[in-house]
Parts: C-alpha cells; structure tokens; sequence
C-alpha cells in the first residue's frame, strides 16, 4: 500500500540522527516559550529563521515544526498551573484544569493534557498522512457565508461554557465581541473605538484579554481573601490519575481528537473553535455535567485533545496547498521559500522526503514531548507549595514580560492592567471570562465572514440559507439553542447555580 | 427591593457599555446591505447587548429572583497589584528589564498580608535574576536590559 | 547686531553639525544598529531583513538589531524611526506602502515619507502578477477586460486589504481600462488566495510569490506581469502593457531602507555601501531571488527620486478613484 510505504519513507528520513536531534531541540524549545505566558511561537520561529538556513530544509521545518506542537502544549502548562492561557486554544484548558489543579489534582490534570495530547497528535498524524489531500478540498468548499454560520454555532456553544446565568453569558460574549472589534476595520480601514489611542490602532490583542482577565484578575482575587493563608492549595494528591480517572478521560480524548481533526483543517479560525467545541460537546453529553467548571477531568481532556489534533491538521493546507492558516504556518511558508522549496500541492510529489519526514516527525515529536514532559510533572506540580506570596509576584513579571514583548510595546502592560481590573470586578459579579475571550478571538473574524459573504452575494442575506454548508449550520444552532433552553436542562444548570 | 443584586449591577454595567459603544459606533457609516459598512456590526451587537443588560436588570427585580449579594471589592489589593504593573510599564523604558522586574516584585508583594523585607527582596533578587538570564541571554528579546545611562 | 548673532549662530551650527558629521564618519557605526520591522515576522519585508541582517552585520562591524513594531499597515513602527534620533543608529525596513503609497491613501498619516525620511537603498523589487480564476472565460488581458465590460459588477477582485499595493494595483487597472470590478478586501494574501482558488472571487493582482505555485498546479491562470518588463522568471508571461495596450500601466512592489531625517551624508553613504554590499552577496542574492525577491540596489539619491516619483504617482492614483482611509 501506498500510504506505508510512504510513511516507511517519512520515518527513515525523521529517524535520522540529525533530524530526531533538531526535533528534540524544537520540541524542548518550544515547550519552554509555551510555558512563558506571552512569549509564543510566532516571535520565536521567526527569531530562529535564520538559525535554519544552514539546514537542509526537511530538518529546519522538523525543528520549527516542533517548536510550533511544543508550544501548544507548553501553554496548557500554564493554564491549568496559575489560570494563564497563553494562546487562545488553552482558554479552556484553564477553565476546568485550574480548578483541578486548586483541589490538588494538578498532576492529574497535567497528566491528563499530556496524555490527551498525545493521543491526539498520533491519530491527527495518521489523518494528516491519510487523506490530506481529500482534506484539503474541504477548505474550498467552505466560503465567507459558511464560515459566519460556524462562528455563530461557536458562539452559540459558548453559552455552556459558563456555568452561571445563560443571560449574563451571552452578555459576556456580546461583550467580548465589542472589544474584539476595536481598532482597524479590514473593510474600510477606518480605526472603530481607538479613540486616537497608536496602541489600539491594531486591535487589543489576545494575550492582554487572557493575561488580564484570567491571570491578573485571579491574582487580585486570591490575594483579597485575606482571612486564608495564601497558599495556594494545601495537599497535593497523587500525580498519577486513578482508574476512574481513566475511565471518564478516555471517551472523552477519543471524542476530541475527531473534533479537533476535522475543525484544524479549516484555515479561518477553524483550530481556535476545536477546543471551544470540544468542551461544549463533553458538557451536553456528559453524566457528570455540574462538575464542569469546578475541576472534570473531561473538561480538560477533551479540549486539550482537540486543540492538538488541530494543530498536527491546521497543517494540512499548508503542505498540500501552500496556503498558511496561522502566522506560524505563514512563517513555515518564508522556511520553505528560503530553502527553495515553493509551498504547494506540489511539495508532495517533488520533495516526498520533506512532507512525509515532516508527518513522521511529529508522531516522533509528541512522543518526545511526553517523555519530555512526564518528569517535569513532579516539579511543575512542586512549583505550586511554593507560598503564594513568592508565588505570584512571579506570575506578575511573567505576565508583564509576555505581555510586553507582543510589539515591544508598554502600552500593552497597561492595556492588561486595565482590564485586570475590568475582570476582577466582573468576577465579582459573577460574569465569567471564558465566554467573554471567544466573543473576543472570534468577533473580528465573524464580522469579516459576515461582511464578505454580503459583499459576494451582493447584499442577499438569502445566502446564508441557501449555501447547504451554512444552512446545516444554522439547523445545528438552532438546535443547540432548543437543547438549551430544555426544562430539564435547564434546571440541572440551575442546581448547580445554587450549590454555588 | 433589588434581589439580585449581582444580576442588577451586571446590567447596569452592560446597559452603560452597550450604549456607549452604541453612540460611538454611530459615528460610523452603517452602510447598505451589499456593502455593510464599519459601524453596521458593532452599532447592532451594541444594541442587543444593551437590550439584554436591561432585561438583566429588570428579572433581578422580579419577587422569585435568587437573592445574591455583591463581596466587598477589595480595592487595596487592586490598586498594589494594578500600581505595580503600571509602575513597571513606566519604568521599564527608563530602568531597563533588571531594574524594573525588581521594582515590580517589590511593590507587588508589598500587596500581600505576609509581606516580609527579607522575602521581597530575596524573591525579586532571584526572578530579577532568572528574567535577565532567561529573556536577555536565552531568548535575546528586544528590550532594555539596564538603564539606558549605562549602555 | 542683531543680523551679527543671527549670522554668528548660523556658523556655529554649521561647523557643529560639520564636526559632529564628521566625528561620525569616523566611527560610525560604534555600538548596535536597530532595523525596525513595521511589520509582524513573516511578511516579506520581515524576511528580507532576516535574510540580509548576517552579511549587513559583517559589512558594519556591529550587531543588526531587528524589531519588529507593527501595526496600523507599518505606519506605526515607521513613524517611531521617522521621530528617532538621525544618528544612523535606527533604520526602518519598509516597502511601497510605507515608503509612497500610505501618504496618497492615509487621511491622518503621522509622518512624511518624503520629509521625514532619509532613503538609503532600494533594496528589492516585488513583481505583481494579475491572476484569474480558471472559471472565468478569459486567456488574456484583453479577454480579460472585453469579459468584465460585457458583465459589469458581475466580476470581483481580492486584495489583501483595502489601501494596499493590491488594492491599488487593481483600482489603477480599472480605471486604466473602464470597467466594473467589485473590490472584496482581506486581511493579508494567504486568506485571499483561498477565497481565489475556490472562486469566491474571481481575480485579483498580487506578488508572484504567492501566486504562481497555485498557477503552477492549474488552480489559478496567470495573464500577465504587471512590470515594465517580463519577469525573468516566467518570460512567458506578458506584461499588462503589451498584452493590453495599455501604457503607462506600471505597477510593481518595492522595498527599501530609510533613516530619519537629518542624517549624515557620510553615514548614509557607509549604510548604503553595506546594504549594497550585503544584498549582492551570492549567498544572500540567491535566497532573495529564491523568494521572489528582485535585488535592486544602487545610489541613495536615485532612492529619494523613485519615491518621489512613487509618492506622487499613487496620490494621484487616489485621488482619481476617490480613496482615502481615515
């Protein structure tokens, strides 16, 4: 068969010494800026670029490659650790990890983000070396108006991502979408609520929202109870999860891994949905649904599988059509071109060593990175009994420096604190962020679709009905939002409003 | 008698924000509908935030509303942690990253109950320390590492 | 008295900045340069400054410092350089956006290309090529534009944004040859070329880089080059203004090197022998060439000209078809 013998061909080239080394080196490298909340793979890809002219250019995408997944997975570190996303798609890792990781199961959690993403790089690779070039058809046939539907479907989804009251989460998202929207309009250029300020003019970014939102507002949170000792969780239970553990994550990285396979492939904004999806899906479906929020492993589990799947996917339009879907992959674009190498669908046939070395090499990448990782659970989870008032000073100098080194920008730092305290205060109201930071990453993005799919159907709103794609869609929204608003449902949420 | 206090409060703040962002947006052109323009999008999500905040306030009133009440917002911690950050923000072009990340450290701790001198200024002699030879040795990031005197 | 101070201090600023300009030329370069990057890491301005900044390096004797400020289509970091200090310590990477075109386009532009800047170089030269969807019934220009003024509104263009060199490019051959294209913007090429290949939109001009490898495998159609010459790369490929009779119908990206304003001649003509220098090297032209990137080179004057001339050309451009973004 075609496929082992093309991978045969991918491992023989990603078992070389030389390249497994430089897998390992991205693989590490990556995982260490992942960790450093701000700093992502963008800047450092970028840094490295000239690093990688000397290499034969199958090793230097192997190595940046590797920073790319490595990152993705050091950024859940963080997340579940001091409630810091890093990068949007450990928005929601955050969520149950971080409370996991305050009833002293940080091990399992960690555990649980590795495992997961493991299992779903292997099976995403597998996919990737399969059917890439089917997979990659699917991208054409979805336009602007189907992408809107997406994206409303996400955001529909987002509701269950909180807890509390569904009126107050929709605010929230509204809310989010708002701040998303200021600064340049794609359309007309024109600057919306920058009120003359330069640092605004390019939109708030991401990491500011995260940073300020979730890190620095639980900060503030924690340091206000001043009735406790700060610490920050008195016992740490076992590292390694139980049976039962097992058991409720497995299903639930299966189910992600799908998720996560299939939304990677699309380049607009289809990987940052995977995990939001994700976690919708394991809360309607799970048995342990009030749990969700305040530490179920399947919330990290499934998120965390989708978002890796989706990052081994979100390749595919890359390598099977030279279109890159994210600034990494627009950098891995500037790697290939420097080595000589145009990106297209004719990398496959011409450099059959560079694309199923590169396939290879990230099975062998996730594996380093677990064998990587799984020593460091010990000390990432020691980390925590440090007393909190060493603790997040740290956090703090971490935050700023990541923030900071976005643009090399100090308006940045004090966008942040701003909305550090915007989120504290919301906190206590009891407005969660995490709808809010889906709002925020997809606003911009559904109003570009949104505006585009006019512009082509020449002002016809009909087109979001009559594009099947878009249309089933919108049926799934519908049906979510009857789902939702389902009496039993219903009231399940509202115990676990009052357990409260 | 407002009951939920927390729903009312969250209304209100979204009633405030949504008609703000509302009367901004319509300093932009709306446009037509095949060609949609700046202010379309935000002027709509404004106003349907500011609906939804009113109905917020208005079932927080309701007899059967859960009763919930708002903590004490603790403003001191705030304003060490907040003051801290911004501090740095300014001083970072002047100090440069070392200088800076031990103000921020300072400072910052100074925000906690169990604040100790000796504990400050061993963790931001570490962190200080960790940050130069992490970001400016390992990662060579493009900021100031000294004052600018100095270089 | 009073004209004797006045005349008196006019000297002494003289002999100042002649003695400055001079200790300068001595030792220049004495400490780390810093090449601002308006742009995020990626783009092509970014990568030519990645690719030259070892060889600059050697060239000067001093580390090259790239930063990358981005923002508000590079106005943002190139302004930051602009109101630097002229001392040949800070350089803006920049392109025919930032360098010309952003001036004719920009309501509130917060610096002048032409007053603000010293030119050093042009570096590169960016080919455009005018591509179509193979769904559109035309194999050349002229078909092209008999298709459009047969169905007007009916056929549209992507760009990677609305004011940039593609939007431009497009506009200028609208008005160049009367027809009716709807303009659909995106936020950069890569998202475009998608929407392209899937027929979204029907045509659009960009650089060859991002293009010809999907015309290469038969999803778009390539017309013709938008230069005053063929592309040496594809001498098949005609130019608009043969193809289409179309003179004067000239549009090619660019990229180049500027300091603030008020340097030094001597510095200037040390900076411009270095990126001269460097981009010549064999290693470094080959990897630019790789990359559809076109070496150009030569004097910083002939530099301060072209934008001049580019400047006002795409005022102009502007002007006719009414664009301007607040």
């Amino acid at each position: 068969m075609d496929l082992i013998a093309n991978l045969s061909l991918g491992f023989a080239t990603a078992l070389s010494l030389q390249n497994l080394l430089y897998a390992f080196i991205g693989c590490l490298l990556g995982t260490l800026i992942g960790v450093l909340p701000g700093i992502g793979p963008v800047a450092t890809i970028a840094m490295l670029l000239p690093v990688t002219y000397g290499l034969n250019p199958t090793t230097a995408l192997i190595m940046l490659a590797g920073i790319f997944y490595g990152a993705q997975y050091g950024g859940s570190t963080t997340a579940i650790l001091v409630n810091l996303p890093g990068e949007s798609s450990s928005v929601v890792t955050a969520i149950d990890g971080y409370q996991m990781a305050r009833r002293g199961k940080a091990g399992t959690a960690l555990f649980t983000a590795g495992f997961g993403s493991f299992f779903a790089g292997c099976i995403a690779t597998l996919v990737l070396a399969a059917f890439a070039p089917q997979l990659a058809e699917l991208a054409f046939n979805f336009g602007p108006a189907d992408y809107f539907s997406l994206m409303v479907l996400g955001l529909v989804g987002a509701i269950i991502l909180s807890s509390g009251s569904i009126l107050k989460a929709i605010c929230m998202i509204l809310l989010g979408l708002l701040l998303g929207l200021a600064g340049t309009d794609v359309n007309s250029g024109l600057m919306r609520f920058t009120f003359g300020i330069p640092a605004l003019f390019d939109g708030i970014d991401f990491v500011c929202v995260a940073m300020g939102l979730f890190g620095f507002a639980e900060v503030i949170t924690n340091l206000s109870h001043k009735d406790k000792r700060e610490t920050f969780t008195n016992k740490v239970s076992g590292l390694w999860p139980s049976m039962a553990d097992f058991k409720r994550m497995l299903p639930a990285i299966f189910r992600g891994t799908t998720l996560g396979s299939i939304l990677g492939i699309l380049p607009g904004g289809g990987a940052v949905l995977s995990s939001f999806a994700a976690y919708t899906f394991e809360k309607k479906i799970s048995a342990h649904a009030d749990e969700f929020g305040k530490g179920a492993i399947e919330g990290v589990a499934g998120p965390e599988s989708a978002n890796n799947a989706a990052a081994q996917t979100s390749f595919i339009p890359l390598l099977t059509m030279g279109i890159p879907s994210n600034a990494v992959m627009a950098l891995m674009v500037g790697a290939m071109t420097i080595h000589n190498i145009q990106p297209g669908p004719q990398v496959m046939q011409n450099n059959p060593e560079l694309f199923w070395g590169l396939i290879a090499s990230m099975w062998v990448g996730n594996l380093m990175l677990v064998i990587l990782n799984l020593p460091m659970l010990g000390v990432w989870v020691k980390l925590l009994t440090i007393p909190y008032r060493f603790l997040y000073p740290a956090i703090l100098v971490f935050c700023c420096i990541g923030v900071y080194s976005l643009n090399s920008n100090v308006a940045n730092i004090y966008i942040t604190a701003i909305l550090s305290v915007f989120g504290y205060v919301l906190s206590k109201l009891g407005c969660e962020a995490a709808p809010m930071l889906l709002g925020f990453v997809l606003g911009p993005m559904m109003e570009e679709y949104f505006r585009r799919a006019l512009i082509l159907s020449q002002g016809s709103y009909a087109t979001f009905f009559t594009n099947p794609i878009s249309l089933s869609l919108l049926v799934a929204t519908a049906i979510l939002i009857a789902v939702m608003a389902f009496p039993s449902i219903k009231q399940k949420r509202q115990e676990a409003f009052q357990e409260e | 008698m407002i009951r939920n206090k927390q729903n009312f409060a969250s209304g209100v703040f979204f009633v405030v924000f949504g008609v703000f962002c509302a009367l901004v947006a319509r300093g932009y052109s709306l446009g037509t509908t095949d060609d949609i323009g700046a202010g379309y999008f935000p002027f709509w999500i404004a106003v349907l935030l500011t609906v939804l905040g009113a109905v917020l306030c208005v079932s927080s009133l309701a007899a059967k509303a859960e009763a919930t009440e708002i903590g004490r917002l603790d403003w001191k911690s705030t304003a060490w942690i907040v003051g801290a950050v911004v501090l740095f923000a300014f001083l970072l072009q002047y100090l440069g990253i070392v200088l800076s990340v031990i103000v921020l450290v300072f400072v910052s701790s100074m925000g906690s109950h169990e604040f100790t001198w000796k504990g400050a200024v061993g963790s931001s002699g570490i962190l200080a320390a960790l940050v130069y030879l992490v970001f400016v040795k390992g990662l060579h990031l493009q900021f100031p590492a000294w004052p600018t005197l100095f270089s | 008295m009073r004209r004797c101070s006045q005349t008196l201090s006019i000297l002494l600023l003289l002999f100042t900045s002649l003695y400055f300009s001079v200790a300068l030329g001595a030792t220049y370069p004495d400490r780390p340069i810093r090449l601002v990057v308006p742009f995020p890491p990626g783009g092509g301005v970014d990568i030519y400054a990645r690719l030259v900044q070892p060889e600059l390096a050697k060239q000067l004797g001093q580390p090259i410092v790239i930063e990358n400020k981005a923002g508000a289509g590079g106005m943002i970091g190139t302004d930051q350089v602009a109101k630097a200090a002229p001392d040949g310590y800070t350089l803006a990477a920049g392109n025919i956006a930032t360098f010309a075109m952003n001036a004719g386009v920009y309501k509130n532009m917060p610096y002048d290309p032409v007053k603000d800047l010293t030119p050093i170089i042009q570096t590169v030269m960016v080919p455009y090529v005018l591509v179509v969807n193979p769904s559109v019934p035309a194999r050349s220009v002229k078909e092209l534009i008999a298709y459009a003024k047969a169905n007007p509104g009916k056929l549209m263009y992507g760009s990677s944004g609305n004011g940039s060199g593609q939007h431009m490019a497009a506009e200028l051959f609208k008005s160049k040859t009367g027809t009716d294209m709807l303009h659909v913007p995106y936020k950069g090429v890569g998202a475009m070329v998608i929407d392209l290949m899937a027929g979204h939109v029907q045509l659009a001009i960009a650089d060859l880089a991002s293009l010809m490898p999907h015309v290469k495998s038969g999803k778009l159609r390539a017309l013709a080059v938008c230069g005053a010459a063929r592309s040496a790369e594809y001498p098949d490929l005609p130019t608009v203004i043969e193809a289409a009779n179309l003179p004067g119908y000239e549009t090619i990206g660019w990229q180049g090197i500027a300091a603030p304003a008020g340097l030094p001649k001597e510095v200037i003509k040390r900076l411009n022998e270095a990126f001269n220098k460097a981009q010549s090297e064999l290693s470094v032209k080959e990897k630019l060439i790789s990359t559809s990137l076109t070496p150009v080179g030569g004097a910083a004057e002939e530099f301060a000209r072209y934008i001049q001339k580019e400047t006002a050309k795409w005022a102009k451009v502007a002007k006719d078809i009414n664009l301007t973004v607040e």
